[in-house]
């Protein structure tokens, strides 16, 4: 086998994720900044290993989040995302 | 060490793994992967377990983990399948829910309805969820499993009873790309 590592499904960055979100992170709804497609984050193609994590839409393919651990800290980048929504009756604090 | 494939016609995998694959064969096994949707025998919280499909295989995993332990934390499954031929795992769940202290299993078939079935009938809907899962009132945790569209549709009957959106883990399924 190859070192390359498959091609796994959102659900896997859920342990690395809740580092970052409060509740599920698999759940959360993430529309894609290319296409407009909305899904949930545990349903986006997942890519990468160790060195970080790439999390493309199913249906365009375009990144819509990274996470890296880069000199013992761990980031985030959000910027291929439209949007990231949870359904909650958590009411804003206003 | 175990897995369970559920073969999906135009699947990438499972048609492999349930035609082409032969006893003798090597397969290079990675992971765990995730360490999200997992749970832990060392408590006393309610367990409430939801299953659409082939889902059910990891809340297995954490009904025998909990079998084996000994715990007596309340379990209750509650399982969604098209037809009752196509029940995983039904002869031991039988004998899990026969035990003391065992899980109660809640069966129910969507696209059959047998003269002789004791169990539920139709899909999971909130009169479903408010008569068999464990209420909000109790703080369990809810684990829920299956193909992508049936996550959505329970998350949220579980949200409008009350249950807190942190105590729902999910993991979902579906084909490469699908969008609902």
């Amino acid at each position: 086998m190859n070192e390359e590592m498959p091609r796994l499904d959102g659900n896997a960055a859920g342990g690395l994720l809740s580092r970052f979100f409060a509740g599920d992170a698999t759940s959360l709804m993430v529309t894609c900044n290319h296409c407009r497609a909305t899904s949930a984050l545990g349903a986006l193609l997942l890519y990468g290993g160790r060195m970080g994590i790439v999390l493309r839409c199913g249906k365009c393919g375009n990144v819509n989040l990274r996470a890296a651990e880069i000199n013992g800290v761990l980031k985030v980048d959000t910027k291929g995302a439209w949007c990231l929504t949870v359904r909650s009756g958590v009411p804003l604090p206003v | 060490m175990e897995i369970t494939v559920e073969r999906i016609a135009d699947g990438e995998v499972s048609p492999f793994l349930t035609g082409e694959l032969r006893v003798g064969d090597s397969l290079e096994i990675r992971g765990p992967i995730g360490g999200y949707f997992t749970w832990s025998p060392n408590t006393q919280v309610p367990l409430m377990l939801i299953a659409g499909g082939s889902g059910v295989v990891p809340l297995m995993s954490m009904l025998r983990t909990r079998d084996r332990a000994g715990s007596r934390a309340p379990a209750t499954l509650l399982y969604s399948t098209r037809k009752r031929e196509g029940i995983i795992y039904r002869a031991e769940l039988d004998r899990f829910a026969a035990k003391n202290n065992g899980p109660t299993v809640i069966y129910t078939l969507t696209r059959e309805s047998p003269a002789d079935w004791q169990g539920e009938i139709g899909r999971i809907d909130e009169r479903k969820l408010s008569t068999h899962a464990i209420p909000a009132e109790r703080r369990p945790v809810v684990f829920v499993c299956g193909p992508t569209v049936f996550v959505e549709i329970v998350a949220e009957h579980l949200l409008r009873l009350g249950h807190p959106e942190a105590a729902i883990k999910t993991e979902r399924f579906g084909p490469t790309g699908e969008h609902s």
